[in-house]
């Protein structure tokens, strides 16, 4: 008895389970025999989105596939779906914010050749925006294999970022057959196949470039990150030791390297530490200066004649002001005669120096040298000379 | 309960405990996580002095990128970067809390807001209202720079509040650098030019040349009389003077007086004179020439007067005198009785520079 219950119950078991079975095959049947039997699916498909951004307007979707069955095609449904790409589903549900618009634009339909789509030109929407009807005045003939591709310029992406849809294309052998589409009801359709598409989260990503200024004053000529400094006393003369006389002008030289992001560039000033009015070199604390700047505007130095000052020689884009600029002779390391100098004293000892060199943007490892040169009259009275110049770099960014 | 729900009952409370921390830092982060606004465009600070440690003048520019209600300016320096929202290393040494406003263009109405103020911090206040977007600039004077060369940085922010509090109009970093100025030093050795002939040309020592003058024959009607020249330049700065000694001339134990005070030429008398100038009565000598401005001393520039005082001072400057050349002019009469011989006198030059 208990045998006998035991065994119905599992004949029970068996018939509820083909049951299950029958209902979840049933809806694939039309799918395989349409797809077996009287359409080809076509091949190499793609929808490539210009944006996979949440709700994007007017992204373009590039539609291209290959044509299965040689025929003639008046007309192309393409339907956008949220559930699922089965062209024989009778089911199709709008993906959530998405719309081909109510005037659906079509643009870059493939020209002469075995999908020649260039007379389908008319786009209008189906199911509330949803589906594309692309169709033609009349059918074209297609060869298998024939490549179709064309733009549609005003889709509105769906509403859900990282979210998976689908499309569904058809070609039609009539308009009339096109236009009496809905899910599962498909008359005379040659060819057919599915897509799937997503949208995606924009990544946001973010930097912080800060500001930079870097501004050395060295002895020696820096090496790039203003390597290689020394301390930038600068001893004028000839001989040993080093003297200046009413026999010569000597030159010695100081560099400066600035590094920096800003943006409107960067301004180098020259500040005389020295209060006399020239700004030129004293022995006697800063107030007299018996060897006196040249002079507000480039000038010579001449042998025998007391003066002090300064030409700067850019090795790159360094924009150099005018009073201490020797265009002639490029401001060399050693003096020669007609060599222009400044040393503008009115400016020097002004709150905030005189202007000597600019950039006028962005900078890297730029070095400048500064030719400073000196000669003494001959009375020009004993004495060690000093001057201190600051230098002030202003970057404007 | 047994055991595994002991163990699951644990895992819940965790798990619920870390989702209320996760939760609390979330809503931490979004309500206090500051909001910026624009980048303050044409931004700057200009520094009078480069100098580590020193007092120095900064005028900060920018310009305002929109209309904004503006109240509120904060102006934070630091030694790590300019990034808003990062934490601040104070610099070593910096001081802008003794500050003052000296000067405003642009967006006026400032002052700085003390209680908002601190050695890095700089923030100027003022009656919230509209700014237009304009270029601005404030200096600030008594602002100690940082005590080490380098780099340095800035924060710049403007408010709409008046003390610097609450979301921020705009704001901007700055970079800044302290350096080492150039020292240059040139060094004038002292020197004394100083030479004698008779003859130097071109006011260059290297042409002088001849030490023995020979006036010739004295004869009582006619004053004899001869040059010599001298050449001096010095950078002592309290000049210099040149000395003559010797004695008249002399042959054996005769001799031709020495003129003792300025006098003229006096044919048929014992004379024995000389003098820096030029002269008619003799046509001899010729005025000091070169660069110089070193002077002929008393006694011996008067022209056609001459003397001659062993030890007397020939010429000078008071200061350091670029080259100035002498020409001695002597001058020699003699009495019809003067005992024959020849007459000899040897003059030395000494100059000396007081530096």
């Amino acid at each position: 008895m208990r045998s006998s219950l035991r065994t119905l119950r599992r004949q029970v078991y068996i018939v509820v389970a083909l049951a299950f079975l029958a209902a979840g095959i049933a809806p694939l049947i039309p799918i395989l025999t349409e797809t077996a039997g009287a359409t080809g699916l076509v091949t190499s498909r793609s929808i490539e989105m210009s944006s996979s951004l949440l709700s994007a307007s007017s992204t373009t979707y590039a539609v291209s596939f290959n044509i299965a069955t040689s025929a003639s095609v008046q007309a192309i449904i393409l339907d956008f779906c949220d559930n699922d790409p089965l062209v024989a589903d009778t089911t199709c549900t709008a993906p959530g914010g998405f719309s081909l618009t109510a005037t659906p634009a079509v643009s870059g339909q493939s020209g002469a050749g075995s999908c020649n789509l260039s007379t389908f030109t008319t786009a209008a929407e189906l199911n509330t925006n949803r589906t594309l009807e692309l169709s033609a005045g009349s059918a074209v003939a297609m060869t298998a294999g024939g490549a179709c591709t064309f733009n549609i310029t005003t889709v509105t992406n769906p509403n859900t970022a990282n979210h998976s849809f689908y499309a569904r294309v058809y070609t039609f052998d009539t308009t009339a057959h096109a236009t009496s589409y809905s899910p599962g009801v498909l008359t005379n359709v040659i060819d057919d196949g599915g897509f799937a598409l997503s949208t995606a989260s924009q990544i946001t990503i973010s930097a912080t470039v800060q500001e930079t200024l870097t501004f050395c004053v060295s002895g020696a000529s820096p090496g790039a990150g203003c390597s290689g400094l020394s301390a930038p006393a600068v001893t004028i003369g000839h001989g040993s030791p080093l003297v200046i006389t009413a026999s010569a002008v000597d030159e010695s030289p100081a560099y400066t390297q600035v590094t920096t992001n800003a943006n409107s560039g960067v301004v180098v000033n020259m500040k005389a530490t020295n209060t006399c009015a020239s700004g030129g070199l004293s022995s006697t604390g800063g107030t007299v200066c018996n060897i006196p700047g040249i002079g507000n505007s480039a000038a010579t130095l001449v042998i025998g004649t007391a003066d002090f000052g300064m030409c700067v020689a850019p090795s790159g884009t360094a924009v150099v002001a005018t009073n201490y600029k020797d265009t002639a002779h490029s401001c060399p390391t050693t003096w020669v005669s007609g060599e222009l100098m400044g040393m503008n004293g009115t400016n020097l000892i002004g709150t905030y120096g005189d202007t000597i060199y600019h950039y006028v943007g962005p900078v890297t490892n730029d070095n400048c040298t500064l030719e400073f040169a000196a000669a003494a009259a001959a009375a020009t009275q004993a004495g060690i000379y000093t001057g201190n110049e600051l230098l002030i770099a202003t970057g404007t960014f | 309960m047994g055991f595994r729900g002991k163990i699951s009952q644990l895992v819940n409370i965790s798990l619920f405990r870390a989702l209320i921390v996760v939760s609390v830092l979330v809503l931490g982060l979004l309500l206090f996580s500051p909001v910026y606004g624009d980048e303050l465009p044409q931004r700057s600070i200009l520094m009078s002095d480069s100098g580590s440690s020193a007092n120095a003048t900064y005028i900060l520019s920018f310009t305002i990128p929109a209309s904004e209600t503006l109240g509120s300016i904060e102006l934070q320096f630091c030694a790590n970067d300019p990034i808003l929202g990062d934490p601040c290393t104070a610099l070593s040494g910096f001081d802008i809390s003794g500050a003052i406003l000296s000067s405003q263009t642009g967006e006026t109405g400032f002052s700085i807001l003390s209680s908002g103020t601190n050695n890095n911090t700089i923030v100027l206040t003022r009656s919230a209202g509209l700014a237009a977007p304009i270029p601005v600039s404030y200096t600030f004077s008594n602002v100690i720079n940082p005590s080490s060369t380098g780099p340095f940085y800035s924060r710049l922010q403007t408010f709409a509040s008046t003390d610097a509090s609450g979301p921020e109009n705009d704001h901007g970093g700055l970079a800044l650098s302290i350096n080492s100025p150039v020292q240059v030093s040139a060094t004038v050795p002292p020197y004394l030019l100083f030479c004698s002939g008779l003859i130097i040309s071109n006011l260059d020592c290297n042409t002088a040349s001849g030490n023995y003058l020979n006036i010739g024959n004295f004869t009582s009607s006619t004053t004899s009389s001869g040059e010599s020249e001298m050449l001096l330049a010095t950078n002592a700065q309290s000049g210099y003077n040149v000395q003559v000694y010797g004695s008249t001339l002399t042959s054996g134990n005769y001799l031709i007086n020495a003129i003792p005070s300025p006098d003229v030429s006096r044919p048929d008398t014992s004379q024995f004179g000389m003098n820096l100038v030029a002269n008619q009565t003799p046509a001899v000598g010729s005025d000091p020439q070169g660069p110089g401005s070193a002077s002929v001393d008393a006694g011996y520039n008067q022209p056609n007067f001459y003397q001659f005082i062993s030890g007397s001072t020939l010429a000078s400057s008071a200061t350091g005198d670029n080259y100035r050349q002498f020409t001695l002019s002597y001058i020699v009469n003699i009495p019809s009785n003067q005992q024959v011989g020849v007459y000899v006198a040897t003059l030395t030059f000494v100059s000396l520079a007081n530096f």
